[in-house]
């Protein structure tokens, strides 16, 4: 059994545990009272009658004492003994990995670590005991000398328990069950973070499955293998659910179901090699000549998604070089354009125009066979379905509605609010000329507090990527636009700091509002899909939106001639952060082409 | 792109609203061309004709660019 599902079931098995100990406990503490239950009804009230009964609820918290001692803490004990099970199983894979032997076995630092995390463990159970315990008494004792029936008391300690809230809101059942489900994957990942420090390795990957309740943050990051710098830099910015804490520890906050496994750089670039090494033949399918090492270059000579759904599609049949890259479709005719300063800028062409053949082609196979409707267009309305279908993405037109509204919802309020915070930043900042040492670090520290979807380190190489400036200045500029979600530009109009495709990106979905590549002019000499207020969406908003998102998704980074840096990570983030809707649309897509 | 089309084309947007011509993925001699194009159009202080865009780019619907 891996790791994985130890701790599936771990959590599963002592959360279910607990709260069974927690209604065990309830009918014993209810039990003890019953035995009292003539006397604690008894009135009228008299002296010695309040003598008795306070002598009765002295002894009630002994009682307590030893029930919360006998079932819950003892409990807690057995169940914390089992988190055994997933250091056992942690040492098997951790052996496996290509770290040197003295690591691989157990030290006494290492027993003595989790001796210490079990103890901790422990103490928080103790502490919830004694919460509710305390709560309980003070009930006991008002409810005793207030004269209240026995009835009301009995439901009152019951509420505590298993029904009734705390004073976050909980009963202690529902307390005690994330506190069971918490405590095991945080003495996991404190446990793994000491051992895999202590063997030298600084990079972890965020590893786990999505399901229905996944925190849009944990879900950005699944998969992905982040430095310790990375991690603590990207875990200080803040999202619904997050609990505070040590990022390995306390990961996507409350109830998070992922963890942190230790990767060496290394490890992950020979993978990528072996990979490509193995070329597999024929991946792309029946493909033209003229396409055939263009589709290498594009895509890479492994199988991917994409390589998968150009294995589905015809051959390309007229193939282009020269002036601006286009495809039309009723000629099957790829232009990639003749970009004579960089053959990379080349081949994102080859790559943009490619993915809109995509697009046509399988509009063009879903005319013909309805079944495709399952995997392009679930939940898409009869009406959009009707209306000038041409290619796939316009299947998720909505999300490009979606999009559109939460982008320019109160746009100039939030541009206003960019330049106001940016203009105040600029007043207090020391003289560009004769203090621009001072004048970094000032923004350095601004960069300190500042915290977005993207690391400083990451904004750096961004802008870098797109030839611009990359001082602290510059960065703080960039958080600034991202914290507001909007372009420093007027709607069509490019903004530098992005990728020319970003801009674009942007601009389709919102018909160029934000965002900036084919115009206005552009969008609107094609076919309506749907009118949406006062906006129309057309669908070449759809077809660029897609092309965009392939060029993106598929930019060829590790190659780049200039830097060798991964943008693609970036501009995911950047894609997911301001066109959540249509990237997540897109990204189904891609899950669909991988099925294929 | 080059950093003259953008800026041009940026300035057309703010006296227009819209810049009529696709400017993703043209070649370097195009978009330099264009840009020259540009600022007569804006010295000019006029806005781009329908045959002059046609000069630029296809705009059949079959064509995505």
């Amino acid at each position: 059994m891996s790791r994985q599902s130890i701790l599936d079931k771990l959590t599963l098995n002592h959360e279910t545990q607990i709260k069974k100990t927690l209604e065990d406990l309830e009918a014993q503490i209810i039990s003890d009272i019953a035995e009292h239950k003539k006397l604690l009804s008894t009135q009228p009230f008299s002296p010695e009658l309040l003598r008795q009964k306070t002598a009765i609820t002295i002894q009630l918290r002994n009682d307590f004492k030893k029930q919360f001692q006998n079932t819950f803490l003892a409990e807690s004990d057995t169940l914390i003994r089992e988190y055994d099970q997933l250091v056992g199983e942690f040492m098997k894979e951790f052996g496996k990995l290509d770290i040197p032997d003295k690591f691989k076995n157990l030290t006494k630092v290492d027993l003595d670590t989790i001796s210490a995390l079990k103890t901790q463990t422990f103490q928080g159970f103790e502490e919830v005991a004694n919460t509710y315990l305390t709560e309980i008494n003070t009930n006991v004792y008002q409810n005793v000398i207030g004269g209240r029936s026995f009835d009301d008391m009995v439901r009152d300690i019951s509420g505590k328990l298993t029904g009734g809230v705390d004073a976050a809101g909980r009963p202690m059942s529902s307390h005690a069950g994330q506190l069971a489900h918490d405590s095991i994957m945080q003495f996991d990942a404190q446990f793994v973070k000491a051992k895999s420090s202590s063997a030298g390795l600084t990079h972890f990957r965020y590893a786990g499955t999505s399901i229905t309740t996944t925190r849009d943050f944990c879900q950005r990051h699944i998969g992905q293998v982040y430095s310790e710098e990375e991690i603590r830099s990207i875990w200080s910015g803040s999202w619904t659910g997050k609990s505070s804490g040590d990022p390995f520890v306390v990961r996507g906050g409350y109830r998070c179901r992922h963890t942190w496994n230790p990767v060496d750089p290394d490890w992950l670039e020979k993978e990528e090699k072996k990979k490509e090494e193995k070329p597999i033949k024929n991946i792309f399918g029946d493909v033209a000549d003229s396409e055939k090492n263009l589709l290498k270059e594009a895509f890479g000579n492994k199988v991917n998604p994409i390589t998968k759904v150009i294995s589905t599609i015809p051959a390309l049949k007229k193939f282009k070089r020269e002036g601006g890259g286009f495809y039309r479709s009723s000629e099957d005719l790829l232009n990639m354009g003749s970009n004579h300063a960089d053959n990379i800028e080349q081949l994102r062409t080859f790559i943009h125009e490619y993915g809109h053949r995509i697009d046509r082609q399988l509009g063009a196979i879903y005319l013909k066979d309805k079944s495709l409707l399952k995997k392009y267009g679930k939940n898409t309305k009869q009406k959009i379905i009707d209306t000038n279908f041409q290619s796939i993405s316009h299947l998720q037109i909505q999300s490009l509605i979606d999009d559109t509204k939460i982008l320019t919802k109160d746009l100039k309020k939030r541009k206003d609010a960019f330049f106001l915070e940016n203009k105040r930043v600029q007043m207090d900042a020391p003289d560009l000329v004769t203090k621009r040492v001072e004048r970094e670090k000032f923004f350095k520290n601004l960069n300190l507090k500042e915290k977005v979807i993207l690391s400083d380190d990451e904004i750096k190489d961004y802008l870098k990527f797109n030839k611009r400036s990359y001082g602290q200045e510059q960065i703080y500029k960039f958080k600034l636009k991202l914290k507001h979600k909007i372009f420093d530009s007027y709607g069509g109009q490019y903004d530098s700091q992005f990728t020319t495709a970003f801009n674009d990106y942007i601009g389709s979905i919102t018909k160029e509002t934000i965002g900036a590549g084919h115009g206005k002019y552009y969008y609107n000499q094609s076919p309506n899909i749907i009118k949406d207020g006062v906006r129309t969406f057309t669908h070449r908003q759809s077809l660029e939106a897609f092309a965009n998102y392939t060029q993106m998704t598929y930019d060829l980074n590790t190659v780049t001639p200039v830097m060798n840096m991964n943008v693609r990570n970036i501009e995911k983030k950047l894609m997911e952060y301001y066109a959540k809707n249509t990237t997540n649309s897109f990204n189904n897509f891609i899950k669909e082409f991988d099925k294929l | 792109m080059i950093d003259r089309l953008i800026a041009l084309s940026g300035e057309y947007i703010k006296k227009y609203n819209d810049f009529p011509i696709a400017t993703r993925n043209l070649s370097i001699e195009e978009q330099e061309s264009l840009a020259d194009f540009l600022e007569i159009v804006l010295q000019d202080n006029r806005q781009i004709t329908e045959k002059e865009i046609k000069q630029y780019q296809d705009i059949s619907k079959d064509i995505d660019i």
